[in-house]
């Protein structure tokens, strides 16, 4: 997993998988990565290929995070497969998924 | 029996370790697995988050004590489903028949809901140690058949599925390669078949049978394999004991097998054997040939085999392969206010009936087997036996020599020999190794080389059939055998001959003026007394017939089952010293007598005679 700042937003890259094995590493990496200046997290998913209900419950911590200080979460680019767990789970309606 | 129609089923077993990576790679190897099986993407992708989530649930609640036994993950694929099993250590839980989505912001909670939204029907069984999660999904229509098979079933005989590449992964049914299967293999492989395609409607049993075929190929029939079946369908069914008895080979007694663990409040075990007449709940299910239910309504009776061991309420049910009985399942439930299920019952009669075949199968093949090394043996035998015999007897001025050996229906240890000692004169062996088959032929090989290797020892027979009784004793008392025998040492300077016996019928001598002596001389058979001394008897020989033979000579039994005897013998052996004639026609003459004799009877007993016509030059 790759984090970077650019102006205002954490963008978050790289990620293989994130499931069980490294929902925590990735949830208490990012939010502690959250400074003050962000105001959003970009999570970029294009290159994650599984991602399963551990990984959400991560995803779900930073949108919490996020919310509390009035910003938001973008997921980017999800795969098919990871995007039919979003709806699946009725996630997308949670997280603001875009594909550039 | 009629063609049966066989579901070509892929199956992918999994022992997983209780964490989670170990989790993540073996729900790779189920996407691999299921791909080369030839599921659709969305397919794959939807069964490998399933086994994910449901995986990690039990890795996440697996009890500490049940760890190291890890997570059981099972797949099976046929053209029309997908089935899996997760078998978890924990300490189970109730699973709900809806699950619902928690509240968005919670983080957790979300496994469930996707379990079953990506399949078709999901039970939880419960059992004592260890509990299974059963999933079910039915095939996208469109997506490719199982690699390496007909989209449609095919009647039998099925064509073999593919070779799976990994190692793990097996294919059932699958006709066993190598020796070429039994008839009675055939029918009961065919049987299996035909009962899995009939139960494919309840998943239960159909997952059970999947996974009890696709081990058919290893240790079926096993006691092992049996223990380990029987523990699972407790788990399966919610039963806490079982008794499985096995009809025995005479068919009189039904012999315990296998059973569960023996109740701890009372330590009782069933009876190790019960008559097959017995009144039991066992007995008379073999009786019915349907099973008996027995509860607190309609308890054991206090005699019966059972009674006490179990406790609470079940049912015996037989266990028959078309006619053949094979023995009787019984289980039960301490607690029988909670009846089984009709999906248990269905199951614990599935399971019990293809352990019944898969008994049978193994009892035919050890049977084969026996039989095979039961050929083998007379071939040994038959080669020693042939070994043992001169191939052709020793010549000396003015004595001549025929013999003659003859097999029953059973390689026996008869051996006869005529050896020349250093100083030219001669010693006539005639011995019979009682009993038969291998064990007989290799004490006749033993006496054969003990004898040629001292042949210094000939011109006392009784000594000499002493030192063999020392050589042989604790062989043939250790196999519980023993060695008739006969030594006759012809000398050629003395114009003698002198014969000991040990428990072996006496040699015939036949002189010129037609006198015929049995000489009895002798001590014990080989074998029996440690410690033997036989006796010796010298006659003077210069010309007539001697004859050493065994048994079966005079034992032989015409049609009315009279005894040949001495007697007749006698008379031949005196006419042809009185004539002088040759040898052959001497040896051709006992022969025909004894073949007239028994009328082209079968032979009782192995025949063999040495024939010794004397005219020696004093």
């Amino acid at each position: 997993m790759k984090l970077h700042h650019s102006p205002g937003v954490l963008v978050v890259t790289g990620l293989q998988e994130l499931n069980a094995t490294n929902a925590a590493s990735v949830r208490d990496g990012v939010r502690g990565a959250v400074t003050s200046e962000v105001t959003g997290v970009d999570i970029d998913l294009s290159k994650t290929r599984f991602v399963d209900s551990s990984g959400l419950g991560a995803l779900i911590s930073i949108h919490k995070l996020m919310l509390a200080r009035g910003g938001h979460v973008r997921v980017l680019n999800p795969i098919h497969a990871v995007e039919q767990v979003f709806e699946v789970t009725r996630l997308n309606r949670l997280f603001e998924v875009v594909k550039i | 029996m009629e063609p049966v129609r066989v579901i070509p089923v892929r199956t992918h077993f999994m022992d997983v370790e209780c964490d989670y990576e170990s989790v993540r790679a073996a729900s790779l190897q189920a996407r691999s697995f299921l791909e080369q099986a030839g599921l659709g993407e969305d397919e794959v992708g939807g069964w490998e988050l399933v086994l994910v989530e449901a995986a990690n649930n039990a890795v996440t609640h697996a009890l500490p004590e049940r760890k190291e036994r890890g997570v059981g993950l099972r797949l099976l694929v046929t053209v029309e489903l997908v089935e899996a099993h997760v078998v978890d250590r924990t300490g189970g839980f109730d699973f709900p028949e809806n699950a619902e989505l928690p509240p968005d912001d919670s983080e957790s909670g979300r496994g469930l809901f996707i379990i079953q939204a990506l399949t078709d029907e999901a039970k939880y069984l419960r059992g004592p140690d260890e509990n299974q999660l059963i999933l079910r999904k039915r095939r996208n229509p469109s997506s490719p058949s199982p690699a390496g098979q007909t989209p449609t079933p095919a009647t039998a005989p099925a064509p073999a599925p593919a070779p799976d590449p990994a190692p793990t992964t097996n294919s059932a049914p699958t006709p066993s390669s190598g020796e070429s299967e039994s008839t009675e293999s055939i029918e009961a492989r065919q049987m299996l078949e035909a009962m899995t395609e009939e139960l494919a409607s309840a998943y239960e049993s159909l997952a059970a049978i999947f996974r009890f075929s696709a081990e058919l190929q290893g240790e079926a029939g096993s006691n092992e394999f049996i223990q380990r079946w029987l523990h699972q369908l407790l788990t399966m069914t919610g039963a806490d004991w079982f008794v499985l008895r096995l009809v025995d080979r005479e068919a009189t007694q039904l012999v315990l097998s296998v059973t569960s663990e023996p109740d701890v409040a009372t330590g009782l075990r069933p009876s190790e054997s019960i008559p097959l007449t017995s009144s039991g709940a066992e007995c008379r299910a073999i009786v019915q040939r349907s099973d008996v239910w027995f509860d607190s309504q309609a308890p054991l009776a206090s005699d019966d085999p059972l009674a006490g061991f179990g406790r609470g309420g079940g049912f015996s049910h037989p266990l028959f392969v078309n006619d053949t009985l094979v023995g009787v399942f019984t289980i039960g439930r301490k607690d029988f206010t909670a009846a089984f299920e009709a999906g248990q019952v269905s199951v614990i009669q599935t399971i019990a009936d293809f352990l019944g075949i898969q008994i049978l199968s193994q009892r035919i093949l050890e049977e084969q087997l026996r039989a095979r090394v039961d050929a083998r043996d007379f071939e040994i035998a038959a080669n020693i036996q042939r070994m043992l015999l001169p191939q052709k007897l020793p010549l000396l001025p003015g004595a001549s020599l025929a013999g003659f050996c003859r097999s029953a229906r059973q390689i026996g240890g008869d051996y006869y020999d005529a050896l020349v000692t250093e100083n030219g004169n001669l010693l006539l062996i005639m011995s019979d190794v009682m009993g038969k088959g291998l064990p007989a032929a290799l004490f006749a090989l033993m006496f054969r080389s003990l004898v040629r290797s001292r042949r210094d020892l000939a011109p006392h027979p009784g000594r000499f059939l002493a030192w063999l009784n020392q050589n042989l004793f604790s062989e043939l008392d250790a196999a519980e055998m023993f060695i008739t025998a006969q030594l006759a040492y012809i000398d050629v300077g003395r114009a003698e001959i002198r014969v000991s016996g040990a428990g072996h019928p006496p040699m015939l001598l036949a002189t010129e003026q037609g006198e015929v002596i049995e000489v009895r001389a002798g001590g014990p058979p080989l074998g029996i007394v440690e410690d033997s001394e036989p006796s010796e008897e010298t006659r003077s020989y210069r010309g007539g017939r001697a004859l050493l033979f065994t048994d079966g000579l005079i034992e032989a039994r015409n049609r009315d089952g009279e005894l040949l005897g001495l007697e007749p013998i006698k008379v031949l052996l005196r006419n042809a010293a009185l004539s002088g004639e040759p040898i052959d026609i001497t040896r051709r003459k006992i022969v025909e007598m004894l073949g007239e004799f028994e009328n082209a009877g079968e032979p009782a007993d192995d025949t063999a005679l040495l024939v010794l016509a004397g005219n020696l030059p004093f």
